[in-house]
């Protein structure tokens, strides 16, 4: 019987507990079902912070695809005879790339023409769009990137060097050239955005099909120079081809200035004249309503904190008083005893262990009970939440290892602080005062 | 002549009740030599208790000077008192004052309890010594008064201090039982052990090698 033999502060701290079991009990089963609670709500915020997290995320990175490469600034006079030249573009493209470095970005001008193609139907007044574009750079234009990387399709993307060469999309395919397939040649009459012009092009190759897509399939994209060539916008005599579109494309929009840009173009091109559109306004708008978004995201953030804080505070308040309460009434009713321990030399620190103990044990024995229910509560809530129906009794819950190391040490951080007064009053209980036996 | 543990000179200790001053002790001039079985006798409410909480400094005196063992109290603070209790002083109370959840055994380990030190084969010993030793896994409640209170006299011995102090160890006991635990201090005191012992029992007080009167807070003789 050698353990039994030992006695030390540890098993005086444990009967005291014992002592009164069922006043023990009770507080463990209050102190428990606070701690599942706090557990429960504790996992619950971090549930909901972490979809709100997500979604913070997917906003950012939303603005960040919104600021890059969707700034398109085209060119447009259609019933101008003073369209731009080559030598117009090329200064155009020198004065992006250059305003775009100094302003810590990249950007280019593309060259476009944008045509139609008549349909092949006899009474059909529809048309498809036909794009010509320089068929090394393709094109950028708001959230489309066309060129031979981007592109899938079957068949060839169309030759570098250019020439009578088109691509075609499905629907274009099907209504106007059924039976037509990669590699063979076909005319196509084109209707010109200039006074609506028509022209036939003989012997025209179809290099590729591009893959069935919402945006593709009643497009068709040729190299834009032979376009030029063959609906009258090229000049022989000075050898230069006139462009309509220019598509200017900047990496970060958020870094430069658009009126600057345009102000820039203009006097480059010296094209006073010419009305210059831009799509600021729907990026500003579309930036805008992303920072928006995350602001209320945040803004969530903030209330389910806020919420948690609430409910620390209140579960804080449940265990203070249980605890403080307990071993308020412990202390009075040992005044007696612990008068003795006073008098056989037990010291005041030593006075504040054992009642701080006591409450150490409580609180523990409601951890490892509270901390089981707590975890399986919350993970009922998480199986039973249903994110498509959006859970109105139910929540996502994420029970992390901080979330466990901040409950553990809140509960027991609180239980120390409310056994503090009743731990004061123990230890300066008067050794004489205790002893009286009147 | 061995020389005196216990060294009180001029002692007073004055309560306030209201408006009124109650001199529980009004002057004491006294000194208690080592080794000696000393009593402290005198009638309900002479301040013998107060005497006694004094001299094992337990409390404070209002004025006069305190020496216990060499030491002055009046120039010890609170926890340095209580260290002082713990390795010169050992307590016997008259209503025992063991603790109901602890066995005889883990009641005289209790003031040793945060030792380093383990004491649990001398506990066995000082049980043995006060006749306990079929008693040690027993809790009070199954004890009666008269090995409740040898129990306790183990208790006062566990940290080996020089002096006993017992403030009416026999006032809830028969007079047999009684009588069986002064024979226990005897013996004590026979083995050098400073006994004081307080009691209003003329029978109880003859035991002792000197007996101190006391009446109205003030010294009569011894
Ligand atoms: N804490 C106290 N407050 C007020 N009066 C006290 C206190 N302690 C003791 N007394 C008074 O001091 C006197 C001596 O008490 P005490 O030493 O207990 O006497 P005894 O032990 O001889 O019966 C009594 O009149 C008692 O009422
Ligand atoms: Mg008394």
């Amino acid at each position: 019987m050698a353990s039994a033999k030992r006695f030390g502060a540890f098993s005086y701290v444990g009967r005291n507990v014992k002592r009164r079991s069922l006043r023990s009990a009770i507080t463990v089963t209050g102190i428990s079902v606070v701690i599942a609670f706090f557990i429960l709500f504790a996992s619950i915020s971090q549930g909901l912070k972490d979809d709100i997290m997500e979604e913070i995320e997917r906003q950012k990175e939303a603005l960040l695809e919104q600021r890059a490469g969707f700034i398109t600034l085209m060119i447009l006079d259609p019933f101008s005879s003073n369209l731009f030249n080559g030598s117009e573009l090329e200064q155009t493209d020198q004065y992006v790339k250059d305003y775009c470095a100094e302003h810590n970005t990249t950007g280019e001008a593309y060259p476009l023409a944008v045509n139609f193609l008549k349909s092949e139907e006899p009474d059909s007044d529809d048309m498809f769009l036909l794009f010509g574009i320089d068929p090394e750079k393709g094109v950028k234009y708001d959230f489309i990137t066309f060129n031979n990387e981007t592109v899938s399709l079957e068949g060839a993307y169309l030759s570098p060097t250019g020439g009578a060469e088109i691509l075609l999309g499905n629907n274009v395919l099907q209504s106007n050239y059924p039976g037509v397939g990669v590699g063979d040649k076909i005319d196509i009459e084109t209707v010109s955005y200039i006074a609506g012009a028509s022209a036939i092009l003989d012997n025209v190759t179809v290099t590729g099909i591009l893959a069935p897509s919402i945006i593709y399939d009643n497009f068709a994209a040729m190299p834009i120079e032979y376009l030029l060539e063959n609906t009258g916008l090229y000049d022989n005599a000075t050898n230069e081809y006139f462009y309509m579109f220019i598509s200017i494309w900047v990496e970060d929009a958020s870094l430069i200035d658009f009126a600057e840009l345009k102000a820039g173009i203009k006097d480059i091109a010296g094209l006073t004249d010419r009305d210059i559109s831009d799509n600021e306004n729907y990026i500003k708008r579309t930036i805008l309503a992303h920072e928006t978004e995350i602001a209320e995201q945040e803004e969530m953030r903030r209330t389910v904190d806020g919420w948690l804080l609430a409910v620390i505070v209140l579960l804080s308040i449940i265990t203070v008083v249980g605890i403080s309460n307990t071993m308020l009434m412990s202390v009075t009713e040992r005044r007696r005893e612990i008068g003795t321990l006073k008098a056989v030399g037990i010291s005041k620190a030593r006075i504040y262990q054992l009642v701080l103990g006591e409450a150490f044990v409580l609180v523990l024995i409601s951890l490892i009970i509270g901390g089981i229910t707590g975890v399986a509560l919350a993970e009922y809530f998480d199986s039973q939440y249903d994110a498509e129906a959006g859970g109105i009794f139910f929540a996502p819950t994420n029970l992390t290892p901080f979330v466990l190391t901040y409950v553990v040490c809140i509960s027991i951080g609180v239980a120390m602080l409310a056994a503090l007064y009743p731990a004061w009053q123990a230890a300066r209980l008067e050794p004489t005062e205790a002893l009286r036996y009147e | 002549m061995s020389e005196a543990i216990i060294r009180m000179k001029d002692v007073r200790k004055t309560y306030r009740l209201g408006k009124v001053d109650i001199h529980a002790l009004d002057g004491v001039t006294l000194e208690i030599q080592s080794g000696c079985f000393t009593s402290i006798a005198g009638a309900s409410g002479a301040g013998k208790s107060t005497m006694l909480h004094i001299l094992g400094c337990l409390d404070h005196a209002t004025s006069g000077e305190v020496h216990v063992n060499g030491r002055n109290l009046s120039e010890m603070g609170d926890s340095e008192l209580t260290a002082f209790r713990k390795r010169n002083i050992g307590f016997v109370f008259q209503f025992f004052n063991l603790i109901p959840t602890l066995t005889a055994r883990e009641n005289v380990l209790m003031p040793a309890m945060f030792d380093r030190e383990k004491k649990a084969e001398k506990a066995d010993e000082l049980l043995k010594m006060v006749g306990m030793s079929h008693r040690t896994e027993h809790h009070p409640n199954e004890m009666s008064g008269g090995e409740r209170q040898r129990v306790a006299i183990a208790r006062a011995l566990i940290n080996d201090p020089p002096m006993i102090l017992a403030d009416e160890p026999t006032g809830n006991l028969d007079s047999q039982t009684g009588k069986e635990i002064i024979d226990l201090f005897r013996t004590l005191s026979g083995e050098g052990k400073t006994i004081v012992l307080v009691t209003h029992e003329k029978d109880v007080a003859r035991f002792a090698d000197r007996i101190i009167t006391v009446k109205d807070g003030k010294v009569l003789d011894g």
